[in-house]
């Protein structure tokens, strides 16, 4: 067994006073929130699409 | 179930928000696969699968952040693990989400409830990091010290105990090895399936502690006995052959010694003699200073000694003349108390007789603090009253016979005669002027003028109404005063 590497794999607790930099660091975003978004975004896409005016060539 | 777009409550068979008209089978079966999650972990939770636990219900939360039972039971797990501030913060986040009916509100007060075990769970924390930092840094025997500590007031805290674990591994030694075994053993009884731990068990697999081979050999038997099995192969029964190396003589070893001893000689010089050259020098300071004490309580005890001599000679010395003066000695005249008596008697006598002379004689003799009885001393008082001024006038008339070579002396002028006789005088009356005139005037005739001027001037000086005062002072300006 490496030691020293065994050693590096162990962090630092955070105190309790620290609790509320945990609190605001941890990730809340879910499959829900992702969904969300992608559906948002092909909603937007949608739009965005037939408002498009396309590119007439010129003879 | 709550709309995500919306958040207004819909049931978990509607396949539309009846509020914004949102698609929710989606959200449904991800919200179901939330829930799959949830169950999974609470299962493993309550085989002590602790680890897997964790997993489970973090992908649970992945899938529904909101999932306030994953996010609680997370939390709890996380407390078991001795993982406080990580558990404080599930429940907070849990409680962001459901403000009431919220099981976390009660699991932050039971933890908040006591402020000294608030306390307690940072200042393990604190020691961890600390501990952790020592190790790092290559103080691992303070790191040791340290996390024995954490150990102590938390012994669930999973992370410190692997941490101690570790430290006991490095330092190769079968006690420790033993002891990280120990730790081990109950962690994961906490947590049973926790890798890291299973993996350092497995290192000290060769570790055997007391009890564990049999109960193992009992279990083996047991399994045995329920299925027909394979017979059992010691691990080490088949090793991996390497081909044969001679070794090869070296001196690397006799180096080694040797520089060994040089090391622990240095130590020996710049450690341990400074430390016992120390001891000696307090040694000898307090052998030196118990002898200063005993010294100085010797000569005080020499000094009370010398007082207690000689308070008991002056004792003796007052006892041997309390003795002496009860046996009759005085030492004052030399008089025995029966001679003072026998002098006192014959003075009585002479005095009866009228031998005043005689009697004063007598009683010069007498040591009047002999005389007891009080009537005696005013006996011995009347006596010479009437006898000393007497015999002073005697003893002057024949002295001045003496000088005049008159009487007893005719036509053989005796001053020194006269000297004697005068002083006698002047014993049995001191104010006697008439012999102090004529000592005088005996000094005189004898060329010695210190002392007649002496008489002369006693009579001017203490005696001024005396008759004899103009004719001392006349003999005085004869010699020039």
């Amino acid at each position: 067994m490496d030691f020293e590497a065994e050693l590096k794999k162990f962090q630092p607790s955070l105190d309790i006073e620290q609790a509320e930099d945990a609190i605001y660091g941890n990730n809340t975003t879910d499959v829900t929130d992702l969904l969300q978004t992608i559906l948002l975004g092909a909603q937007d896409s949608g739009k965005n699409k037939n408002n498009t005016i396309e590119w007439v060539e010129e003879s | 179930m709550n709309c995500p777009r919306c958040n207004a409550k819909i049931a978990f068979t509607r396949n539309q928000c009846d509020n914004c008209g949102q698609d929710m089978r989606m959200y449904r079966r991800i919200f179901s696969l939330s829930n799959i999650y949830y169950n999974k972990g609470l299962e493993q939770a309550k085989v002590r699968d602790l680890s897997g636990a964790i997993r489970s219900l973090c992908q649970s939360l992945e899938f529904n952040k909101c999932n306030i039972n994953a996010r609680n039971l997370l939390g709890l797990i996380y407390f078991e693990e001795g993982e406080v501030v990580s558990a404080l913060s599930e429940w907070v986040i849990s409680k962001h989400f459901q403000a009431e009916n919220n099981d976390a509100d009660s699991y932050i007060n039971e933890v908040q409830a006591n402020p000294n075990r608030l306390e307690m769970y940072n200042q393990t924390l604190k020691k961890y990091n600390a501990a952790l930092y020592s190790a790092q840094h290559g103080d691992e025997d303070m790191a040791i010290i340290q996390l024995k500590k954490v150990v102590n007031l938390n012994p669930k805290f999973i992370r410190a105990s692997q941490l101690l674990a570790l430290l006991y591994m490095m330092t190769g030694k079968r006690d420790n090895r033993i002891r990280a075994k120990r730790v081990l053993n109950h962690i994961s009884r906490i947590d049973e399936t926790n890798t890291t731990t299973l993996r350092y068990l497995k290192e000290l697999s060769d570790v055997h502690l007391k009890g564990e081979a049999a109960s193992k050999k009992v279990e083996n038997d047991n399994s045995e006995k329920g299925r027909k099995m394979l017979p059992r192969v010691e691990s080490d029964a088949y090793k991996t052959i390497t081909p044969y190396k001679e070794e090869k003589p070296s001196v690397l070893p006799f180096i080694n010694v040797i520089v060994g001893v040089v090391i622990g000689m240095a130590l020996m010089g710049f450690l341990i003699m400074p430390h016992i050259n120390a001891r000696r020098s307090s040694n000898a300071n307090s052998a030196f200073k118990k002898y200063s004490e005993e010294k100085a309580a010797s000569d005080s005890d020499a000094s009370t000694l010398r007082n207690e001599k000689k308070e008991l000679e002056e004792k003796l010395e007052d006892l041997q003349k309390e003795n002496a003066e009860l046996k009759g000695d005085t030492s004052g005249t030399g008089t025995t108390m029966k001679e003072s008596y026998e002098a006192f008697i014959a003075a009585m006598q002479y005095y009866s007789d009228k031998k005043y002379v005689d009697a004063a004689e007598s009683l010069l003799k007498v040591n009047k603090n002999s005389l007891s009885d009080d009537a005696v001393k005013e006996l011995y008082r009347d006596i010479k009253k009437g006898t000393f001024e007497e015999a002073s006038k005697s003893y002057f008339e024949e002295g001045r016979d003496a000088y005049n070579g008159q009487g007893e002396y005719a036509g053989n002028k005796d001053y020194e005669k006269a000297v004697e006789l005068l002083l006698k005088s002047l014993g049995f009356d001191e104010n006697n002027t008439d012999a102090m005139y004529f000592l005088g005037r005996c000094y005189q005739q004898q060329s010695d003028i210190s002392k007649a001027k002496k008489y002369y001037n006693q009579i001017v000086e203490e005696h001024p109404d005396s008759a004899r005062v103009s004719e001392a002072q006349s003999r005085l300006r004869e010699l020039g005063e």
